[in-house]
């Protein structure tokens, strides 16, 4: 059994936000397709603006920065994109 | 990466000197009112050798937008020469994809293909995205099992 894929995606969750769910559905979607288990977990962009910035980044196997500007905390958003681009982790913005 | 200090996006309103993101100055067909600037759909042109050309599959695309702002065409040259490759365009030459040559998957989009994703046909490029991330977890996991434990490395460097 293949370990669940884990993605993180960095941006604050609106409910009501259209292209956030369509984010979730088009992930699960996507792993259904590949027979991939899958974990998506939301990382709010204030926790990424701490010293926690890089244990939190690094339990995902991908990231991708979610649409839905402005961001509560740009500079989380930042550290999050500068982490993936640096450490040359599965990154995507969308 | 542009070792521009006090670049931002212009909604921001920071009062930089240096907006790299700016409002998107086109108007969209079937603009809804209240709505942003682009949204529904838009065709574009994916750049061929890119990587986005070998997720997607091919040069004619046409992809759902949800937006306000893009890329400002005047900081263009400096993010190319930064290492950023334009890797879709618009039909007037506007920057509706970056990626990053040489990084095993760093691809960001003006568009949202999540929009377009639907349960029977998953966007290729979701799919490609989470395979990078399957592969990305396997060498992780790899190299995490072949790593000598440091206990062991230094008995055998003492032996000799």
């Amino acid at each position: 059994m293949t370990n669940a894929i884990r993605i993180g995606i960095v941006g604050d969750f609106e409910p009501a936000y259209h292209s956030h769910f369509a984010t979730n559905a088009a992930l699960y979607d996507a792993a259904t397709r590949l027979n991939l288990p899958l974990i998506v977990r939301w990382i709010p962009t204030p926790a990424l603006d701490s010293t926690d910035a890089l244990k939190i980044l690094s339990r995902w196997d991908g990231l991708i920065a979610s649409p839905g500007s402005p961001y509560k905390s740009f500079t989380g958003m930042l550290r999050g994109i500068e982490f993936a681009r640096s450490r040359d982790w599965p990154f995507a913005g969308t | 990466m542009l070792k521009i200090g006090d670049a931002d996006s212009a909604e921001n309103n920071s009062g930089s000197s240096h907006y790299v993101v700016t409002p998107l100055s086109c108007s969209w067909p079937n603009q809804r009112e209240g709505g942003p600037k682009a949204s529904g759909e838009e065709r574009l042109k994916i750049l061929s050798g890119t990587h986005l050309h070998s997720v997607c599959g091919s040069e004619d695309d046409s992809e759902q937008y949800y937006c306000n702002y893009g890329v400002n065409e005047e900081y263009e040259k400096q993010f190319e020469a930064a290492g950023l490759r334009v890797s879709a365009r618009g039909i007037r030459g506007e920057t509706r994809a970056v990626e990053l040559p040489g990084h095993r998957f760093f691809i960001a989009t003006l568009f949202q293909p999540q929009l377009s994703s639907r349960p029977e046909a998953p966007h290729r490029f979701w799919l490609a995205f989470l395979r990078a991330a399957m592969q990305f977890q396997k060498s992780r996991s790899k190299q995490s099992t072949t790593r000598v434990p440091h206990g062991k490395a230094r008995a055998k460097a003492a032996r000799g």
